[in-house]
């Protein structure tokens, strides 16, 4: 026992230098890091700022990928690298928005069921798995169809069926750390519930929350662009992958350049969310090591 | 000034869909530590000596009998008495690595009794930081250590800290669950004397519960014995250890092995 914690944090400095020494890890770092820079300000280094609010060339539609236009251009002649550019604020923020509000709500559930059981957590609990059995896609297809398209109903409709994964995640981590010592250590002391749950029980299991939040931005910029592509979410002329998907779409064989470049997008948004969350996991919580 | 009478505790069964068999832990236990006094709570592993514990800190309800603080009825309390009294009672764990929260300074660890009865401590925050430093200073520590967090300290230390803590809310009772037996035989000594020395010096009653006899018979005033839940034999110190009434007590004394400690445990140390 009197080993544990030292080991614990010796192991914490050697799952940095792993993180370091793991290329992918950093990649994944610093692609995320690029992305969310452009997200910022995309729209300002985009070097056709007039294509992004539905300026029209028509003298210069479908040209293929060259000096002036890196990535072509689209069926109203507008620069297919500004607009990409410009969607990652789009695509990227409603994925973090939807991780932000779905861990939230999640970590506060989950939280409260696992920390007073009993018929609480039961209730919670069932609500949970009556949630996770509907497909994410289709109940965030009836919200917008009940609420109606738009950026913000979008993402409440996403975030509607990504907290259970939190809950379930946050439940168990509570049961398992709110017999500890110091915990009840503080509850000896007349800790009440907000504080042993705020300051002893939630910071200490924070670390797999944060690796799932980075796993999930991934897929839910992913899901986003699904609604875009299928017409539910983001609206043209709002530039965001999935839209830029579906408008391109009739574009391809011919014209590829129009939908392989915001395709790519999604892809390496996914992806160095991934190698991100695999990182991070690797460094805050070695034991879930797949 | 606490009084335990005629206390069961029994563990499960009383549900509803009822899991498996119900553990008795305590049956009939009943206790009695003045005031000023210390009183010893020996027996072996899984006698029931940390439910016991757990119930006077309310952390566990009895399942019968009743337990008096200063008289009043401490199962009869509301939720706000309840909370008066957490600062009148107070705990060091058996085991320091579990005992403190690895993502808090010892500042804020020390501190949080402080901060959760400030209106009957009538302490302000940086009347808390200077109460904090006294405190460590007391259980052999320093201002330089308020900022670390716990894994930069050994098990002993840890164990200071623990016992800064407990005494934040300036309690009257303290409940020591096995202070020493999850550290080095070195530090033990250290603590123990620690342990005595502020007894002494703050006065406190202490319930100290141990399966070490040789150390509960050179600081304890009065001792217990508990053996499956019930107690088998209690006195004062020098009767128990010269004349044991019970053949459990008997045994356990036989089993010493020194059955004369004068204060050799220190010299462990
Ligand atoms: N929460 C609990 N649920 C069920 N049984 C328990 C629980 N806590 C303690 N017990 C049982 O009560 C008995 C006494 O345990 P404990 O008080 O921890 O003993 P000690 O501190 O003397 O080693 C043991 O048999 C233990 O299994
Ligand atoms: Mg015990």
């Amino acid at each position: 026992m009197s080993a544990s914690l030292p080991r614990r944090r010796s192991g914490l400095r050697r799952g940095f230098y792993r993180f370091r020494q793991s290329v992918l890890s950093m990649a994944g770092l610093a692609v995320v890091m690029v992305l969310l820079l452009v997200a910022v300000c995309g729209p300002w280094i985009a070097p056709y700022p007039q294509d992004l609010s539905g300026a029209v060339h028509t003298a210069i539609r479908f040209q293929p990928p060259g000096p002036a236009h890196w990535f072509g251009t689209n069926e109203l002649g507008q620069d297919v690298f500004s607009l990409v550019l410009a969607g990652t604020r789009i695509s990227l923020l409603s994925g973090i928005a939807v991780v932000a509000i779905g861990s939230a709500v999640g970590v506060l559930i989950g939280a409260v069921a696992g920390f007073f059981g009993g018929l609480i957590d039961d209730g919670l609990m069932r609500l949970v798995d009556l949630v996770l059995t509907i497909p994410s896609l289709i109940l965030a297809m009836a919200v917008a169809a009940a609420l109606g398209p738009g950026i913000v109903n979008m993402i409440a409709a996403i975030a509607l069926s990504w907290w259970p994964g939190y809950a379930r995640l946050v439940r168990a981590e509570v049961m398992a750390k709110k017999n500890e010592a110091f915990v009840v250590a503080s509850t000896a002391a007349g800790a009440g519930v907000v504080r042993l749950l705020w300051r002893h029980i939630l910071p200490n299991v924070l670390s797999p929350v944060i690796v799932k939040m980075s796993l999930d931005v991934g897929f839910a910029v992913l899901t986003v662009a699904s609604l875009g592509f299928i017409g539910i979410g983001v609206r043209p002329p709002a530039a965001e992958w999935g839209t830029l998907l579906a408008v391109a779409r009739g574009n391809i064989p011919d014209y590829w350049w129009t939908a392989i470049f915001p395709g790519l997008a999604i892809f390496l948004a996914v992806f160095a969310f991934n190698l991100l969350g695999d990182g991070l996991r690797d460094l805050l919580d070695p034991k879930a090591r797949r | 000034m606490l009084r335990i009478e005629n206390v069961g505790k029994t563990f499960g069964g009383a549900r509803l869909f009822g899991r498996g068999k119900a553990v008795t832990a305590l049956s009939d236990v009943t206790l009695h530590v003045p005031r000023g006094q210390s009183v010893g709570l020996v027996g072996e592993s899984g006698s029931g000596k940390t439910t016991l514990a757990r119930c006077v800190l309310l952390l566990d309800r009895v399942t019968s009998g009743r337990i008096l603080f200063d008289g009043t009825d401490l199962s009869r309390l509301t939720r706000r008495e309840m909370q008066a009294m957490r600062a009148r009672i107070q705990i060091v764990f058996q085991d320091p690595y579990a005992s403190l929260n690895p993502r808090m300074t010892v500042r804020d660890t020390v501190a949080e009794p402080m901060e959760i009865h400030r209106h009957r401590l009538k302490l302000r925050a940086g009347g808390r930081t200077d109460r904090v430093v006294e405190l460590l200073e007391r259980v052999g520590l320093a201002a330089q250590h308020l900022y670390r967090f716990p894994h930069e300290f050994s098990g002993g230390q840890r164990q200071r800290i623990g016992i800064a803590r407990a005494l934040a809310s300036a309690p009257e009772l303290l409940v020591l669950d096995e202070p020493t037996s999850a550290l080095d035989v070195s530090v033990q000594a250290q603590i123990l004397t620690l342990l005595t020395d502020l007894q002494a010096q703050l006065g406190l009653t202490t319930l100290f519960i141990s399966h070490d006899l040789a150390v509960v018979r050179y600081i304890c005033d009065r001792v217990a014995f508990l053996h499956h839940g019930r107690v088998t034999e209690e006195g004062t110190t020098e009767e128990v250890f010269t004349a044991p009434r019970s053949d459990y007590a008997r045994a356990l004394l036989a089993a010493m092995p020194n059955p004369d400690p004068d204060r050799s445990f220190l010299a462990r140390g």
